[in-house]
């Protein structure tokens, strides 16, 4: 029988353009010390160590696992290094959950980081495509997201450019409140229609940084999770899922991987109707258009009714349930953590250690991770009791 | 104790130096395909799909993004693990005892043909500011070990030497091997030198090739083997580590790793006495002096010993604890598939299906180790057994 798991302490560094006063291993373990003293741990107790990066490429140091291992206070333990495109942070967090849920290992650190001024991140996402197929269109990420984002409005004529707008005005208005978040500019509806064309429909405020940034989070058993802090937040399930870039019916507007690991994750925690079970969701959105595309795959709204989820009053702080009260992966994306934050973001919601962007008494909480050419996915659902 | 898990089938290529005509999906396809066979389980039976794989190996980004439907993993629970495939064996294990699953299937494979050339791939595996300027590749960071170790215990390059003897002899049994070489201790020694004291004889070769295995729970195992008609092999213990970075913070003559995976491998299978309590073992030893390390590290005699304990033929084909009679890293290296098939040809040992490469005697518990990174410094065990 697996054991159950709680996340007893977070920590993230403040997201910035580019931090020139420390190198990849100080950053990430900036962020360490801070989810250890959250939890208030030594370095000592922990068991094993989960780390999740990005492409080498970014940083340039290959197989970063032996270097940062040693960095982070982690020296002569445990060690594995996950790799799974954007989602990565995502599922430093979910194989930690694993360790602990295996019976193993008791106290795991999951800790995921992109010092991405340190290389040429448009470079390192191109050489994500095919080398044979695939790098004569290559352009980083939006070129994929503008492509998804156009087979999305063409299924669905009634969404329009404002509706992916609006999208993008609740993550940055939110952002407003997250002093860790990169980005925190006030802005109208008008602001993000008008800014500078990125990748059409995407204009540059519904496009996300390139961020330096680390995070960490540090997982015990249930059972000894109030040890560490008053409330912990307990992992009701997690749920990872993949599918072939290149697989024949692969639908980017509403990939199958996604809404298979929201079925997953639902059925393994009890959940029969997420918009009224759920009180809060951080969704990985390097891109506006996929608060909407996501939200339909995870079943907050019926198939081409993602409108409904930037109306404020459904996503807003305040609203029916929030989504990315943090500002999200638009405000700030160290891209190897950006998942592992959307944990965070969740965790600390249930934790009810927020700040200005707290949500009222969550009892359940949703974090979601994308990566690879729309083809990986994974979750995991938080609650307040174990 | 979690609940038991045993390995019920597994494929590898043919391991070789160059093969043109295979890219990532032709080497890593047909092998999931033949393990999914040998296991005697269609795609639909999957539950975990984990690999091991390496973006700065392949040459691009999200290196499994091409492939993950290849590997077994479309519309199913996956991920990477960006080391050997013996650490994504690991997750799958912690996988299979954490969640709801029931059968893995763990793949790696290596196109090593496609590298730049090894001094710049593994230069970068070093500090940018410390390591890499000074030209430290895996190569040199060795040869500073080897050295290291000969200078403290007294080991003489032609004891070490003894290793690519064994190994690459023992390759003969081995149908998927790629170097097979009948060898004197003199013609090691004569063979040109790469990085003082190691000599091209003593180094693992450049290979393409790839691995695959399943992994079942105990029910479904057993379940799986009356069908196949094969035996299931247990996992009754496994350990890892990861030590110092700098070469210079590690007492580079001791796989301080490896002893601590083995001691907690070793914890977890109730083996006490390593030596006596082990048939055979495989273990990933990428130049020959590291594979007498590796018998210290795991115990089977004291620090410095391990050179005297194969001149005392102990860990030859018909000696007491054989290891490496697949010829190990030395016959075949497709990097990151490596340490996973030191895992395969321990399970072939324990189910009697290693073929011409099978051990005399009857093995009751064989240990597979891998390791990643630079002079061992993460170490990965396992104990396998039968019935």
């Amino acid at each position: 029988m697996a054991r159950k798991v709680a996340i007893v302490g977070t920590g993230q560094s403040k997201g910035a353009r580019k931090r020139g006063d420390v190198n990849l291993a100080g950053l990430v373990a900036e962020a360490v010390k801070l989810a250890l003293e959250d939890a208030r741990l030594d370095p000592e107790k922990i068991d094993a160590v989960v780390l999740g990066s990005a492409p080498e490429i970014f940083e340039g140091v290959n197989y970063p696992e032996c270097w940062l291992g040693p960095a982070i206070g982690a020296l002569d333990k445990p060690i594995i290094r996950v790799y799974t495109g954007g989602t990565v942070g995502a599922s430093a967090g979910i194989a930690a959950y694993y360790h602990v849920a295996s019976g193993l290992y008791d106290t795991v650190l999951a800790v995921s980081f992109e010092k991405l001024s340190d290389g040429v991140p448009m470079y390192g996402l191109s050489v994500t495509y095919d080398p044979l197929w695939g790098r004569d269109i290559a352009a980083g990420a939006a070129g994929l997201v503008a492509l998804q984002a156009h087979q999305y409005m063409a299924r669905y004529p009634h969404i329009t450019v404002e509706h992916l707008a609006r999208a993008a005005l609740n993550d940055r208005t939110n952002a407003l409140k997250n002093p860790n978040a990169h980005i925190r500019v006030k802005l109208t509806l008008d602001d993000i229609l008008n800014s500078p064309m990125i990748a059409s429909p995407l204009t540059l405020h519904m496009c996300c940084p390139t961020t330096d940034g680390a995070a960490a989070l540090v997982l015990v058993p249930a059972a000894k999770a109030k040890q560490r802090r008053k409330k912990p937040a307990y992992i009701r399930s997690v749920s990872t899922c993949a599918e072939g870039a290149y697989y024949p019916g692969m639908d980017i507007a509403a990939p199958m991987s996604l809404k298979l690991a929201g079925q997953w994750a639902y059925e393994r925690a009890g959940i029969k109707d997420p918009v009224e079970e759920l009180d809060v969701v951080e969704l990985y959105s390097p891109f506006a258009p996929h608060n909407l595309i996501w939200g339909e795959c995870l079943q907050l709204a019926k198939p081409g009714e993602g409108w409904r989820l930037v109306d404020e009053k459904f996503c807003g702080l305040q609203g029916k349930l929030p989504i990315n009260p943090s500002g999200g992966v638009i405000a700030n994306n160290p891209i190897g953590a950006s998942g592992l934050i959307r944990q965070i973001e969740a965790a600390r919601q249930i934790m009810g250690a927020a700040g200005e962007f707290q949500v009222k008494k969550p009892k359940l909480a949703l974090a979601h991770a994308w990566g690879g050419w729309v083809q990986f996915h994974n979750l995991m659902i938080l609650a307040d009791q174990p | 104790m979690p609940k038991r898990l045993a390995i019920v089938g597994w494929a590898q290529t043919k391991h070789e130096r160059r093969k043109p005509l295979d890219n990532d999906w032709d080497l890593i396809y047909p092998t999931v395909k033949a393990a999914l066979k040998d296991a005697g389980i269609s795609h639909d039976e999957i539950d975990v799909c984990l690999e091991g794989a390496s973006d700065y190996l392949d040459g691009r980004g999200i290196s499994n993004y091409t492939i993950v439907d290849g590997l077994g993993g479309q519309l199913k629970e996956e991920a990477k693990v960006s080391m050997d495939a013996a650490y994504a064996f690991i997750y799958a294990a912690l996988r299979l005892w954490g969640g709801p699953f029931e059968i893995a299937i763990v793949s790696g494979y290596g196109k090593g043909s496609e590298g730049v050339e090894f001094h710049w791939q593994t230069n970068t595996l070093f500090d940018p500011f410390y390591g890499q300027p000074l030209g430290l590749d895996a190569l040199s960071a060795a040869g500073l070990q080897a050295s290291a170790y000969f200078h403290r215990f007294g080991v003489t390059e032609e004891q070490a030497a003894l290793v690519p003897v064994k190994n690459k002899g023992n390759a003969f049994r081995n149908p998927n091997a790629q170097v097979r070489k009948k060898l004197t201790v003199e013609q090691v020694m004569k063979s040109r030198p790469l990085a003082k004291p190691i000599k091209r004889e003593d180094a693992c070769p450049v290979s393409d090739g790839a691995a695959a295995l399943v992994l079942a729970t105990e029910e479904r195992a057993r379940q799986l083997c009356r069908r196949t008609g094969h035996q299931p092999v247990w996992l009754l213990g496994l350990g890892h580590c990861q030590e110092a970075f700098s070469l210079g913070a590690r007492d580079l003559t001791v796989a301080k790793a490896a002893q601590a995976a083995a001691k907690r491998a070793f914890r977890m299978a109730r083996i006490k006495n390593p030596l006596q309590e082990l048939d055979v073992a495989e273990v990933y030893e990428p130049f020959g002096f590291q594979e007498l390390m590796w018998y210290e590290a795991l115990g089977f005699c004291p620090p410095g010993q391990g050179a005297a304990l194969l001149e005392k033929g102990l860990t030859e084909m018909g000696g007491k604890l054989p290891v490496n009679p697949s010829g190990g890293a030395l016959a075949a290296n497709p990097m990151l598939a490596t340490g996973l098939i030191r895992i395969i040809e321990a399970a072939a040992q324990v189910a009697g299906r290693a073929g011409p490469m099978q051990v005399k005697k009857r093995v009751k518990r064989a240990l597979a180790a891998s390791t990643n990174g630079v002079a061992l410094q993460n170490c990965a065990v396992f104990v396998l057994g039968g019935s």
